[in-house]
């Protein structure tokens, strides 16, 4: 039988650390050198750093708002034909507790009226193939899954 | 967030030095973006081939640049690196912005 590649990071890898803006980044940074190490090719890194990227974000921003910031801890699993990764946070739920839909801000108009945001769950949704989201004991779940 | 600024042919040049604009620093490069544009050209580029990543707050932050600038006087980009470029591209800001390949090909085009 032969061995797997000793260079080839773990198939499945956790991190976890507190969401604020700065751990944000650099847990994106891990993950993005992660996807690198385990030679998933330029775009797909990019895209997949992207979408947790806001997802991410959003935890910062909406699920720790007006509290202390919490833990956040971030999966990624490797698998032949996708890369999954999942979030976990103890932070408020999402409105309604379910997924907001993929809208994309309206850039017509006058550059006064142009939108600052409300890009982040369009990207997301725009970025993976499969999202899911489930509140249970207190915890928020979101899984991104990437087709390689 | 460091960014620099230099004068060519009347166009404002501000190039960012960090290699990303995210949402730990989009406040301070929109701060900064305000502090360089409030005088001098109305012609204003920005150079991102530095910058490997922009995720939507580091996008609001150069939209907001622009906005801020008022009406008469422009925002240019140039040098968008792939996965800048692919952020662009799916919000459609892409057609909002002018946007050079580099600023070689900016500077050539508002002096042509």
């Amino acid at each position: 039988m032969a061995a797997t590649a000793p260079s080839l990071p773990d198939p499945l890898i956790s991190w976890c650390t507190t969401a604020t803006n700065l751990h944000v980044r650099d847990l994106v940074e891990s993950l993005a050198s992660h996807l690198d190490e385990a030679g998933i090719d330029r775009d797909l890194r990019g895209s997949i750093a992207l979408a947790v990227s806001e997802a991410l974000n959003n935890i910062t921003e909406h699920a720790y708002a007006d509290r202390a910031p919490g833990p956040v801890t971030m999966t990624v699993d490797l698998l032949p034909d996708r890369v999954d990764v999942t979030l976990i946070d103890s932070g408020r739920a999402i409105p309604g507790q379910d997924l907001p839909p993929a809208h994309l801000p309206d850039s017509a108009g006058p550059r006064s009226n142009l939108p600052e945001g409300g890009f982040g769950w369009f990207l997301i949704h725009s970025l993976c193939r499969d999202l899911t989201y489930t509140r249970t004991s207190g915890q928020n779940t979101l899984s991104l899954r990437f087709p390689r | 967030m460091q960014l620099t600024c230099a004068t060519h042919n009347n166009i404002n040049v501000i190039t960012v030095e960090d290699n990303r604009i995210d949402a730990a620093s989009a406040i301070r490069f929109k701060d900064e973006m305000r502090r360089l544009t409030e005088d001098g050209p109305a012609h204003v580029v920005l150079d991102l081939s530095g910058v490997a990543f922009v995720d939507s707050s580091g996008l609001g932050a150069i939209v907001a640049s622009m906005k801020q600038m008022g009406d008469g006087r422009r925002l240019d980009l140039a040098g968008l690196t792939p996965d800048v470029a692919k952020v662009f591209r799916l919000t459609r800001m892409d057609s909002i912005f002018v946007i050079h390949p580099d600023m070689a090909a900016a500077l050539q085009r508002a002096a042509g």
